[in-house]
């Protein structure tokens, strides 16, 4: 059984422990940023991101910062806004054993990444340098983990909640949808946006994407299990499961529900007003409040709970990796920790809500920066909730990307009414050759 | 004497002249060729050593599905693409071989989509094809027809890929009009005072002279289709279901994805040698059916 938030923490206490906790730790001068000596350190670094531009301005202001303390270091910040391009471009130079010093690490990335021996175990780096784990989120340190040593420094920590287009609701005279709701619930009030005959609509009610990291969790709150508890087997073809894929299927059909994944790029139709509901992450509130404007006015609601009774958010981040390669330990590991600090983290994240920071201690700055006016008091706060309350901690296991690349070639044929048992089990079947690929030394 | 020294500084000189692109070959294609070749004798991932194992990436292969579906879908469309891309190109040539005025506009406008990268292509053929939002759907609504699912229906999304590349039509029309005008006037003057009609003048007089070039594009169009990659990665992945899951992406996806790259390699070679036994087999046929001697 996979745990969730051990302390049953409430948003009160956790805002308060939270809080302590940066405190405590910045007055114990523990993190780098509270020194403000210079330090003549040297050396140059090359740091590959996957980040949009707004980001991307971030790092640079992370950069001057680190600068001002480190002025002999040099930092060569390389993007690829495209994810396929950068993994293809981190696969070649892992294989290569040129990988950049300091890189992007996705939750699922972590395990294959370290089992490839391509990035730096950190453990004996943070007892030397008396940093804990304590300021991080358990979840997400179990998945940035392999063979119990803590391979990358988190970056954020994504859940996915339901974003509504408020005004399309109070234009049908539709209540609402609320935090405690059901799938079912959810579903219902979704039909109430159906317009015209299925494949012939322009108006849906929800929208599901089809992440295969997203849907464990929806799998999960109907009863059903991905991988075993090992994480070296799938087991995801199981009735549970099917009946949960079964359901979005039919809701599909009957014109309630739509799927993206393969709708045209760039068109957003939860912007444009086809979609009353989404299913969307935590990264998308900013974007969801630059793009929005003033066109209508829209919030957040929670996760709606299963069969189960569950709501089961899985959740995933960003970290990043020391390359095995690098030439430089010491200096990548004070960049490192330097960008992944308090402060930097509250620069990255915290100050605009690109997600949920990967420091606890940063979830003050951003309770405090959602609750200023320019969010109008929208329940963004449903994000480090969930990830208190409702998260899974579970891992990720190393054939996550061939899991992935399965589900991805199955999961639209589903949506669009394909039987669901038989696409699971070719799932689970294609997953674990994969497995055992991996497996089959021991 | 005099003569001989010239001919060997000559000799020299030549060697000298080709040797960069001699170097280039050796190193960024016979080189990898090579070393694919014996990669695809073993198991290794880039990382761990590489391990010997014979043939066994290769009679993996026979039992991987995936690797017949990437297959099954690459001869589908290369057969039907290169099919409807000869036909329709050499038809859009013979009307635009007419002397009709405003015809370079029209051969400029037909050449346009050949100039788009195919990322670009793909992106906007992407909103085309979109069920409910898609120009295309719109315009079949005018005569009764259903939305069709194109990229997210299994049967529609590769009929939709070889409607979208028979858009790119163009770099085909512009090499047959280039033999079109090849053919001298004087052939067909010939035919006309003979009481030869239009469809005969095209049976005897244009398609005879045209086979070196058709036979040009059969075999260019054949070794690019049996590797097309980008349309169908930016619009599908290989979806939905693996209705297309070209044999690229499929090996792309063992490279890059799954660090297999013995049995890439063997994936690499097996199309190699796919691509060489077909490219052989047209070029035998061609010995009969490719007219040479007019040209």
């Amino acid at each position: 059984m996979y745990r969730r938030n051990p302390a049953g923490l409430s948003r009160r206490d956790f805002l308060k422990s939270a809080g302590a906790m940066a405190g405590g730790i910045a007055a114990s001068g523990a993190l780098p940023f509270a020194s403000l000596a210079q330090s003549d350190m040297s050396g140059a670094l090359q740091w590959n991101t996957n980040h949009n531009t707004l980001s991307v301005n971030d790092f640079k202001i992370v950069i001057e910062n680190f600068n001002e303390e480190y002025p002999n270091i040099d930092i060569n910040l390389i993007n690829s806004g495209d994810a396929s391009l950068y993994y293809t471009q981190i696969n070649t130079a892992g294989v290569g054993g040129t990988l950049p010093d300091l890189f992007y690490v996705r939750s699922f990335d972590a395990a294959p990444f370290g089992a490839r021996g391509w990035i730096t175990p950190l453990n004996d780096l943070m007892e030397r340098d008396g940093m804990d784990l304590s300021d991080f989120w358990p979840a997400q340190v179990a998945q940035n983990s392999y063979e119990g040593q803590l391979m990358t420094l988190p970056y954020d920590f994504s859940n996915v909640a339901i974003y509504y287009n408020k005004t399309m609701f109070d234009e049908l005279g539709v209540p609402y949808p609320t935090n405690d709701m059901t799938w079912d619930d959810c579903f219902e009030i979704a039909s109430a946006f159906k317009d015209g005959e299925p494949g012939d609509q322009t108006r849906w009610g929800l929208e599901v994407w089809s992440w295969a990291w997203m849907m464990m969790g929806l799998l999960h709150a109907g009863g059903g299990a991905t991988f075993d508890e090992d994480n070296r087997s799938c087991v995801v073809n199981n009735p549970e499961n099917v009946a949960t894929l079964q359901r979005i299927q039919d809701e599909i059909a009957a014109g309630n529900a739509v799927h993206r994944g393969m709708t045209p790029a760039g068109l957003d139709p939860f912007l444009t007003g086809n979609i009353a509901m989404e299913v969307q992450g935590s990264w998308s509130a900013f974007y969801m409040l630059e793009g929005i404007g003033d066109s209508f006015e829209w919030d957040i609601v929670k996760l709606p709970r299963g069969s189960t009774g569950l709501t089961s958010v899985s959740a995933a981040g960003g970290a990043w990796g020391i390359a095995t390669n690098t030439e430089d330990l010491d200096v990548a590991w004070e960049f490192c920790k330097y960008i992944t600090n308090t402060e930097s983290t509250n620069i990255l994240i915290s100050n605009n809500l690109r997600s949920v920071p990967g420091r606890l201690s940063s979830v003050p700055r951003w309770e405090e920066v959602a609750g200023t006016d320019i969010w109008k008091g929208r329940y963004v706060h449903v994000f480090p909730e969930q990830m208190l309350n409702d998260a899974i901690n579970w891992s990720y296991p190393v054939f996550m990307g061939e899991y992935d690349a399965a589900w991805n070639a199955r999961i639209i044929g589903v949506f669009e009414g394909n039987d669901p048992a038989e696409a699971l089990a070719q799932i689970e079947d294609e997953a674990n050759a994969a497995a055992a690929r991996y497996f089959e030394d021991e | 004497m005099l003569n001989s020294e010239l001919l060997r500084r000559e000799a020299v000189q030549g060697y000298l002249f080709i040797l960069p692109w001699f170097i280039g070959f050796v190193v960024f294609t016979a080189g990898p060729l090579t070393a694919a070749l014996g990669f695809s004798f073993t198991d290794w991932n880039g990382v761990s050593p590489m391990e010997w194992i014979g043939f066994e990436n290769y009679i993996q292969l026979s039992r991987d599905g995936r690797f017949w579906q990437s297959l099954k879908v690459t001869l589908i469309f290369t057969v039907f693409y290169l099919t409807f891309n000869l036909i329709i190109g050499f038809a859009l040539a013979l009307v635009m071989n007419q002397p009709v005025r405003g015809m370079r506009l029209f051969r400029t406008i037909y050449y346009l989509p050949a100039v788009l990268s195919g990322v670009a292509v793909a992106v906007l053929w992407s909103f085309l094809f979109h069920r409910e939002f898609g120009a295309l759907n719109w315009l079949l609504g005018f005569i009764g027809i259903k939305r069709i699912g194109w990229i997210v229906s299994e049967s529609w999304a590769l009929p939709s890929i070889i409607i979208m590349e028979l858009w790119r039509v163009g770099s085909t029309i512009i090499i047959f009009l280039a033999g079109l005008q090849g053919i001298p006037p004087e052939l067909y003057e010939a035919a006309e005072v003979d009481g030869a009609n239009r469809r005969w003048r095209l049976w005897s007089i244009t398609i005879p002279l045209m086979s070196p070039t058709i036979f040009f594009v059969l075999i260019v169009g054949f070794i690019n289709t049996m590797q097309v990659f980008t349309q169908a990665y930016i619009m599908t992945r290989g979806g939905p279901n693996y209705a297309t899951y070209f044999y690229s992406i499929n090996l792309y996806h063992t490279t890059f994805r799954e660090l297999r790259l013995g049995y890439a390699s063997a994936q690499a070679g097996v199309l190699f040698v796919i691509i060489f036994i077909i490219t052989l087999c047209i070029l035998w046929v061609s010995r009969y059916r490719v007219n040479y001697e007019l040209v």
